[in-house]
């Protein structure tokens, strides 16, 4: 699962959901969002189809622009 | 939580704003807030989408209802669970991917009320967060 980088959501919220929905410690969920916004994007799960479909659902919600490409 | 009188009617505008989306033509907006996940795969997103559709539309009516119940209750003093708080979330981050959809905020032009809502929801939603972030394990 890959999420791009965008310039309107908010940094602090972007980090927040990494926390939220993947389980990243504070640090680690804002070295993953500075890493997106500095590169443009990051692959940041992998896994069974069901799974990262579920999270990349829930990570839409939240308003971040994540996509799956198979393994 | 309190909400000034001038918070509940700025709050206020963001239902309409997400209802309008794909209500005129063209509406950037739509393409942003599309449900996708395989983009060099149509029939792989075709699929999450049939799968995942009804979710969407079921969450986005729930929390576009507890966002509203709750600014309403806000002028008199509202606590908000974190249920509520991140329906919040989802409703503002919504609403400012629409506005910026729109109007090429944040980094444009764009002046007067439009920037006005897009700030204060930046406002709320960081703060939210901040808040959020706290509580979280």
């Amino acid at each position: 699962m890959i999420v791009w980088n965008d310039e309107v959501n908010l940094a602090a919220h972007v980090a927040y959901v990494f926390r939220r929905l993947l389980g990243l410690t504070r640090d680690d969920a804002t070295a993953l969002m500075l890493d997106i916004h500095r590169r443009g994007s990051a692959m940041v799960a992998t896994g069974a189809r069901e799974h990262v479909e579920l999270t990349c659902f829930r990570l839409r919600t939240h308003g971040l622009d994540a996509t799956l490409e198979p393994a | 939580m309190t909400l000034a009188p001038w918070e509940v009617d700025l709050l206020s505008l963001v239902p309409a704003l997400l209802d309008s989306v794909g209500k005129f033509d063209p509406d950037p907006a739509v393409d942003r807030l599309a449900l996708r996940a395989y983009p060099l795969d149509e029939d792989a997103d075709d699929e999450f989408r049939r799968l995942l559709a009804d979710e969407l539309q079921h969450g986005r009516a729930a929390d576009r209802s507890a966002f509203s119940i709750t600014v309403e209750s806000g002028v008199d003093g509202v606590v908000l669970s974190t249920a509520e708080a991140e329906a919040w979330l989802r409703v503002l981050a919504e609403a400012r991917l629409v506005q910026a959809a729109r109007a090429d905020l944040p980094g444009g032009s764009e002046k007067g009320s439009d920037q006005a809502l897009f700030d204060y929801l930046s406002w709320v939603q960081g703060s939210l967060v901040e808040i959020l972030d706290e509580v979280l394990p």
